[in-house]
């Protein structure tokens, strides 16, 4: 057997007509993002021939998502567990048969940036691809806001192992432009991280901690850090872990920075405030003080409306019932984010309206008061442009408001109808059947001061590759849906340049 | 040709003002404001004047200008990468050729008029740009006779000019406004 074996192997040597070479098995894959012709950081969801995700790094939070381990190629360039991370916009991927590569074969590559942009898509055959280049489309334009996620974990957390590096070149490259570096308490930034990087122009973080007790998370910022102290300088966790709503707010008021206390997955069912005390969203006064200054309303674990589980419309009429009773907070928007796996930077942002919209220099006063006046927007993909301005207050005139609204979506955005509420009720429902939507109208408010809330919602999910699979795993829902909830707008309804309703009684400035 | 050979004699045989050299140069330090893209900060320049004419004179000065500031530029919504620095942000070097014509003297001093073109270097580098400048001068000032040789001089000019930058920021507008105050020497 081994002479035959020789014998052929000699004859194959002395054929005249040679071998036609393998196909080559590696090489690499160059992407470039841009967005009218500049580089811009973005994600890239890549698909299998069958259509499946390809999953690149390890499991290793929990067995179970990514935390570090994703692939790191560059500084600003990771392979995931849910496709790529371009941080600058480009990147230059390994293709081979190593785990932290593509393998050969055919790709769908699907480029997003957050979802003020439209996706972009490509095929390639590897390992022989010409470089792509994915030109994104600007989908919504939120003049005179910053896009901030004020609610993000990492390495400092007790349930995340996400580097500081990585956190910020998700952030970036799903669009968001300020990161609340909330964990558990732990007071902590990633400025550090961004300046490592040179990201300050396009990105920056407030210090923030999220005070964790059994009865709730309250985000905290802009927090005092002691780098190197224990729990970067903030409060003692064991004096944390059993305090209940009053405490926990003493806790946060007392610090020297004077933080925006901010309610944290108020019905997430754990670590809930809202929910853990019983609270049914209608009764008034609630079963836990008012000391706080703002509340997720739309929060990365909860960001899904089922028709069985109406949970983010729960917020909104939490906020709605606050408002009504006179008790105003900023209606916020945060991702929760853990990993790379179940839920995606900014799944949940918030826009908060300030005077100079640059991260460079950073006007953190500006930014933390413009939250405080309640100027925000908190949304999963549509954005609303409403006049007045969110949290801002408007005079009537013989009992009517104008009032102009103005909705704008990606195509992954399916937000089908607009709602326009006037103290507590209900008084107009529109549907949109497009990307844009616009609504003038003179609003009835009575003559008693009032409020006007505005949301946009609809039932069709985001794509999962586009907002981490959380909701499918944990619940088997079909994903987060699209939701975009304003602050309410005061309306002083008898001109007295004082806004009286409920428990308040404000001197409109 | 014999055109240019009569004004290079005319030139030549024109007499110096008594209190302005034919050659001279001097030093200056003052105060330039810049913002956006265009350092402002403590300028240092220094000058050589050499008589064309009756009334004019050839003044090629170097300059650098030493301002502070952080970093301030930013990424905004559109992708587009804006400076906003202050009016004493910065550094910059920058020569200019400009022509300074003097005017009747009254009394001590005698004013003047200067206009010049210059081409320099802008860098701000807490945000790590660098764009290289042209630019025009205009401006005017005062020169006082102090003893034979020695002229003090006060003078303030406006630049406005173009930059190209670094950091895909392309050409920008350059917009200052200096005041200096100096020392001139005769060299004759």
């Amino acid at each position: 057997m081994r002479l035959e074996a020789l014998l052929l192997a000699l004859a194959a040597c002395g054929s005249s007509t040679p071998a036609a070479p393998p196909p080559p098995t590696t090489g690499t894959l160059v992407v470039h993002v841009t967005s009218g012709g500049k580089p811009i950081p973005a994600r890239i969801a890549i698909a299998d021939a069958s259509g499946a995700p390809v999953h690149r790094g390890t499991l290793d939070l929990y067995n179970q998502r990514q935390g570090a381990g994703a692939c790191v190629i560059l500084p600003g360039v990771l392979l995931t567990w849910s496709g790529l991370v371009l941080a600058f916009g480009d990147g230059t991927i390994p293709v081979n048969a190593t785990p932290c590569a593509l393998a050969p074969g055919r790709y769908t590559l699907t480029a997003w940036h957050g979802i003020e942009y439209e996706t972009a898509t490509a095929t390639v055959d590897l390992p022989r691809a010409a470089p792509v280049t994915f030109e994104l489309a600007r989908a919504i334009t939120p003049t005179g806001t910053l896009a901030a996620d004020l609610h993000v974990h990492g390495l400092p957390s007790n349930d995340s192992t996400m580097p500081d590096a990585q956190r910020v070149s998700a952030q970036l490259a799903s669009g968001l432009q300020v990161i609340g570096f909330s964990n558990h308490n732990f007071d902590a930034d990633l400025n550090g991280a961004i300046a490592a990087l040179h990201l300050q122009a396009q990105i920056v973080s407030i210090p923030s901690s999220e005070l964790t007790s059994d009865w709730l998370h309250a985000g905290t910022y802009p927090v005092p850090v002691v780098p190197g102290a224990p729990n970067g300088g903030g409060p003692d966790p064991a004096t944390l872990v059993g305090a209940e709503a009053p405490a926990m707010f003493a806790i946060a008021h007392a610090m020297s920075t004077h933080p925006i206390v901010q309610v944290n997955h108020p019905r997430f069912r754990y670590g809930a405030l809202f929910d853990i005390s019983g609270w049914d969203g209608v009764a008034w006064p609630p079963p836990f003080p008012l000391e706080f200054d703002a509340v997720e309303t739309i929060g990365g674990f909860t960001a899904a409306n089922t028709p069985e589980d109406r949970r983010i419309d729960d917020s909104v009429r939490d906020l709605y019932t606050m408002t009504d009773h006179g008790k105003l907070v900023a209606a916020m928007g945060n991702s929760d984010a853990h990993d790379f796996t179940w839920i995606f930077d900014g799944t949940a942002r918030t826009y908060v309206y300030v005077p100079a919209p640059r991260t460079q220099p950073f006007d953190q006063i500006a930014f933390v008061a413009a939250i405080r006046a309640h100027h925000t927007e908190a949304t999963t993909c549509p954005f609303l442009d409403v006049t007045p301005r969110p949290g801002d207050h408007v005079a009537a005139r013989a009992g009517k408001v104008d009032l102009h609204v103005a909705l704008a979506q990606a195509g992954f955005c399916h937000a089908t109808r607009i709602k326009i509420t006037v103290g507590n009720k209900l008084v107009l429902a529109i549907s949109v059947t497009g990307k844009t939507a616009d609504y003038r109208a003179t609003i009835d408010v009575g003559t008693a001061d009032t409020w006007i809330g505005v949301t946009a919602d609809g039932d069709d999910a985001l794509p999962l590759t586009q907002t981490g699979t959380y909701q499918r795993d944990e619940w088997k829902k079909p994903g987060v849906t699209p939701y975009a909830v304003i602050s309410p707008i005061l309306v002083d309804a008898d001109g007295d340049g004082r806004w009286k309703r409920g428990d308040a009684d404000l001197v409109l400035k | 040709m014999s055109r240019y050979l009569i004004l290079a004699g005319v030139l030549a045989a024109a007499p110096a003002h008594a209190d302005a050299p034919t050659q001279g140069i001097g030093a200056e330090l003052g105060i330039a404001s810049g913002s956006h893209l265009t350092p402002g900060g403590l300028r240092v320049a220094g000058h050589y004047t050499y008589q064309l004419s009756g009334t004019d004179w050839f003044d090629g000065s170097a300059s650098v200008t030493f301002g502070g500031g952080t970093a301030r530029c930013f990424l905004d919504r559109d992708g587009s990468y804006v400076c906003d620095h202050g009016l004493l942000d910065g550094k910059g070097g920058e020569l200019v050729a400009a022509v300074r014509r003097m005017f009747d003297a009254q009394g001590e001093f005698r004013p003047y008029a200067r206009v010049g073109v210059g081409l320099g270097v802008a860098r701000f580098s807490d945000d790590d740009v660098t764009g290289l400048v042209l630019a025009l001068h205009g401006g005017g000032g005062v020169r006082a006779t102090v003893s034979d040789g020695l002229a003090i001089v006060i003078d303030a000019e406006l630049v406005a000019g173009l930059g190209a930058f670094g950091h895909s920021i392309g050409v920008a507008p350059q917009l200052g406004l200096a005041i200096m105050a100096g020392v001139e020497f005769a060299l004759e």
